[in-house]
């Protein structure tokens, strides 16, 4: 919440302090500023993905480094998938519930005009109108609905840990009115089987978007 | 009878206007969530004066606990810059540094800008009835330019916060109504800085109010307020009215901490402001590009063997069998892991289950979490059969701090099987053992040194907010035995403005202090210190040093401190005593002729609601005697804001300007300005004035600070933070 006032200060603040010597703190001035210049993240790597036996995504949020999660629980469509102190639920690529993020999304459903709720989750559903039901537990917001519109903009091929992956690639364009909170989830799903590889999502808004990507696929 | 027939008229319309929005209450939906991802919807609108209000006027309304909001003021007639400071849900405390331009030219040079403090408690909280309601002191210690009182309630209706208030004094000159309380205001303040008595006093009594509204624009606020405050000073004084009553602005919040205002003030002039506000007790340690390793069980593979090869993606992995590491392999890869973690090892030795350690913490704010990356980098590499780690910090060559770990405890931790309470009560926490001599590591690094930007100021000089001087600091240290140090730091200063300081000292003391304007201007070179120092233990609870040379800016000299700290108890006593000689202004190895022995035996007490008191009785700088009394609060983040004052047997008069020494202290450390682990503070105190009377040696108790980061307190306070899966 505090983040502009917060860089403001930290750039003062370092300006004050940046030197060099047996006890300094440059190297993580060096690091932090190469970040900041740089605007690139860590990834996970291939080495570390792989040394993981289990189903994994790389998550970031925002510019945040990637982190790894690996799959917790299995139960129908929904799956659990943790860090140390994290989890996110998804429902077939569909992030529905989060916890131990700064903000975090209680619980969605994605819902038809007629309110039947779509059970697959998933890639958002093309050619016809549908809603996210939403409940934030910190804003005391249960039940928001978001009305949504998805197109699929065209094949595009994207590259997790060195493999190359055709894929179709959705973005869903959704509005909360009485929040007036107006967002763009993004899906790159695998034409076949409608798998979402990756994904950008937002969870709450008032935090930037999660991104993940599948590491290692769950075991059919 | 006109005028105030006039302002009755006013006010009356301001009610009516006010009245006439109470039916929209019923069309503005109960659920009006518009607003609801605004940013900071939970920090009120800082006013000009520093404090929460709208424009001109307070409310009721007050920061959240353990925020810090700095805000610039610029209108006519006066400029002001406020630090408001919200230490407890009920208090909010302001120092302010204004220049008012209308005064000013019939006072002496300077003598327009005023240093003021103010304070406002809440009385009641705001219920479906029940409007908020504080009360406040507006200047109250300082030369009485803004001395008011007020009483104000807030009420929120839909989109709308009304506030209406009295106020005495300056907030009572327009005069709506007569005093009850009657009594006469003190005209001449003298030197200020004191508490007047006359407060509540005056014949007259003003009402004031106003409102916020939220339109359908995200962060946007517009504000009205009818004044009481008539500015009647600076028309005397200038012959300019700024007593229009109504003022009128907008505040706009475009990012989470900053406010924009802009204003109609007086009928004729625009006011416009910036506030800049932050959360001191936010955690920030998940932004941390240097988090707390994870803690590996035995079972795992060390963190140097993790690194499978270059397994393919969506393939199980394969995972080498290590070989047995050799004893001088574990050793080996256990400095590795703690040099990882930039923990400095003077000791490390292993004896049948137990690894004996001893740090040194110059990377991490808080010992404990020194502690616990030790733990964690000896978990993820001792051998199997270590099952217990006794760490004992070190500083200056002295033991501070030592804990007990059983690995196994810390194991359950990691497997989420326990909570750190439980790995606390697994754990020992003892005294600080009298000697390090079992901690010998032969590659301990004895000489330390580093190179910085330098930045010294003069803040709130009476003829500008701010002074500053840029350049290049050094310092070095080399301990040339166990807790005999010789140090020094120096500065170069490549650009300053000190040259625009002119005003000379006036005071009748002996000038310890308040020369420091030469000091600024002619020791653009330097060193701050050049000494020796021995820091020793008298026994399990009693610490000690004795240093030698040039201690600080201002002073070399000789002397030495002891400091009574018992183990598991909330209080310490310490003593120190000097025989110190004033240092020439330009800061290199000249003295002046003053002389004198300063000393003071202080009392610590840590209560349990996170402030420390500390209570100094002894004799100062300027050969006075007399007490100071701090008090400090502390966030769980380690930043500190809290205040001091001084009384000694100089006399108000003597004393000049503000009467008595006071102040305010902010002491933030770097780590929580920036996403990683730091050991530096940036540590200001603010003073109204800086005069002669009841000034300390700087650095005279430096024992209990040192001590503090491994006492048994703090480690309690800090465990469940740095002991976490």
């Amino acid at each position: 919440m505090m983040r502009g006032f917060r860089t403001t200060l930290a750039v003062g603040l370092a300006t004050l302090v940046l030197g060099c010597g047996t006890n300094s703190d440059q190297a993580r001035y060096a690091t932090l500023v190469w970040r900041l210049v740089s605007g690139g993240r860590g990834e996970v790597a291939r080495e570390q993905a792989a040394a993981v036996p289990f189903a994994s995504i790389g998550v970031a949020i925002g510019r945040s480094d990637e982190g790894l999660m690996v799959l917790g629980l299995a139960e129908g469509e929904r799956q659990e998938w943790y860090a140390r102190t994290q989890m996110l639920a998804m429902n077939n690529g569909r992030i529905v519930q989060s916890q131990g993020l700064p903000y975090n999304l209680t619980r969605l459903e994605v819902r038809r005009p007629d309110g039947s709720t779509v059970a697959a989750g998933g890639a958002p559903p093309l050619g016809m109108d549908y809603s996210l039901v939403i409940d934030f537990q910190d804003l005391s917001l249960t039940g928001a609905s978001a009305l949504c519109r998805s197109s699929d903009t065209g094949q595009e091929s994207i590259e997790i840990l060195g493999t190359a992956l055709t894929t179709r690639h959705v973005v869903e364009d959704c509005k909360i009115a009485v929040i007036d909170w107006s967002f763009e989830n993004q899906f790159w799903v695998d034409p076949d089987t409608g798998f979402v590889w990756q994904s950008r999502q937002y969870v709450h808004p008032k935090l930037s978007p999660v991104t993940f990507r599948v590491l290692r696929p769950p075991q059919s | 009878m006109l005028h105030r027939h006039r302002n009755g008229r006013l006010l009356r319309c301001l009610v009516a206007a006010g009245a006439s929005f109470i039916p929209l209450r019923s069309a503005v939906a109960a659920q009006d969530l518009f607003h609801l991802l605004d940013n900071n919807t939970d920090v009120p609108t800082l006013s000009q004066y520093g404090g929460v209000g709208l424009l001109d006027t307070r409310t009721a309304r007050f920061l959240p606990e353990g925020y810090l909001a700095a805000t610039f003021s610029i209108k006519n007639p006066d400029d002001r810059i406020g630090f408001t400071f919200q230490p407890f849900p009920w208090l909010e405390t302001t120092f302010r540094w204004s220049n008012n331009y209308a005064i000013r030219p019939l006072a002496e040079a300077g003598q327009g800008a005023d240093r003021s403090f103010d304070v406002k408690l809440r009385l009641t909280q705001e219920s479906t009835y029940v409007p908020e309601l504080a009360i406040g002191l507006q200047d109250f210690l300082g030369t009485g330019t803004y001395g008011g009182e007020y009483i104000v309630g807030s009420k929120r209706i839909g989109r709308f916060d009304f506030s209406l208030g009295l106020g005495w004094g300056r907030l009572g000159s327009r005069g709506a109504l007569r005093n009850p309380f009657g009594g006469t205001r003190e005209g001449d303040f003298g030197e200020g800085g004191k508490f007047t008595w006359d407060y509540f006093q005056g014949p007259d009594l003003g009402v004031f109010g106003g409102f916020e509204y939220q339109p359908r624009i995200h962060n946007l606020r517009i504000q009205v307020e009818y004044n009481s405050d008539s500015y009647k000073e600076e028309l005397r004084a200038s012959g300019k009215d700024y007593g229009f009553p109504l003022n009128i602005g907008l505040s706009y919040r475009p990012w989470s901490g900053v406010d924009f205002g802009l204003s109609l003030m007086h009928g004729n002039q625009i006011g416009v402001r910036l506030a800049l506000f932050t959360d001191l007790a936010a955690d920030n340690t998940i932004n941390r590009i240097d988090p707390l390793p994870q803690i590996r069980p035995r079972e795992e593979a060390p963190a140097s063997a993790s690194a499978p090869g270059a397994a393919p993606p969506m393939a199980a992995p394969t995972l080498e069998p290590l070989p047995a590491p050799t004893p001088d392999a574990s050793m080996e890869l256990m400095r590795q892991a703690l040099a990882s973690q930039r923990l400095i090892v003077r000791g490390l030795t292993v004896g049948g289950n137990r690894i004996e350690l001893g740090i040194v913490n110059e990377a991490y704010l808080r010992d404990t979490e020194a502690v616990s990356r030790a733990a964690r980098a000896l978990a993820a590499t001792a051998p199997p059969n270590i099952e217990e780690f006794h760490i004992v910090t070190i500083a200056n060559g002295i033991a501070v701090g030592d804990i007990l770990i059983r690995r196994s405890a810390l194991e359950r931790l990691a497997d989420q099987q326990s909570s750190s309470a439980e790995l606390l009560r697994a754990s020992e926490i003892v005294p600080p053992p009298s000697s390090i001599a079992q901690y010998s590591d032969p590659n301990y690094r004895r000489f330390n040194w580093s190179i910085h930007p330098e930045m010294r100021q003069s803040v709130f000089d009476p003829d500008n907010p701010f002074f500053v001087g840029i350049g290049i600091g050094a310092e070095q240290s080399l301990e040339i035995g166990r807790g005999l140090w010789l140090g020094a730091s120096e500065s170069i200063l490549l650009y300053d403005t000190f040259s625009d300081i002119d005003r000379e000292s006036n005071s009748t003391l002996p000038h310890v202090r308040s020369d420091i304007a030469h000091y600024l201007k002619d020791g653009k070179y330097g060193f701050d210190s050049l000494r020796a120092a021995y820091y020793f233990k008298l026994g399990r609870d009693v610490y000690g040093r004795v240093t030698a040379g040039y201690l600080e800016e201002m002073y070399a000299g000789l002397g030495a401190e002891v400091l009574y700290r018992p183990f598991q108890q909330r209080w310490a006593l310490g003593l120190n005593i000097w025989g110190i000689q004033q240092r020439d202004f330009n800061r290199l190895f000249d003295l002046r002729e003053y002389k004198t022995v300063t000393g003071h035996a202080t009392f610590y007490y840590e209560t349990p609601w996170d402030i420390s008191l500390r209570f100094h009785v002894g004799r100062y700088l300027a050969r006075d005697y007399g007490y100071t009394f701090e008090a400090v609060r502390t966030f769980r983040t380690g930043v500190q804001v809290g205040a001091w004052f001084t009384i000694t047997n100089v006399s108000a008069e003597q004393f000049g300007e503000g009467s008595f020494d006071k102040g305010i202290r902010i002491r933030i450390p770097m780590e929580w300005a920036l996403p990683f682990s730091s050991r530096s503070v940036f540590d200001l105190a603010l003073r109204p004035i800086q005069r002669d009377g009841g000034q300390m040696l700087l650095g005279n108790t430096q024992l209990y600070d040192m001590t503090q980061s491994s006492s048994y307190g703090e480690t309690i306070r800090q465990w469940d933070s740095v002991f976490r899966p």
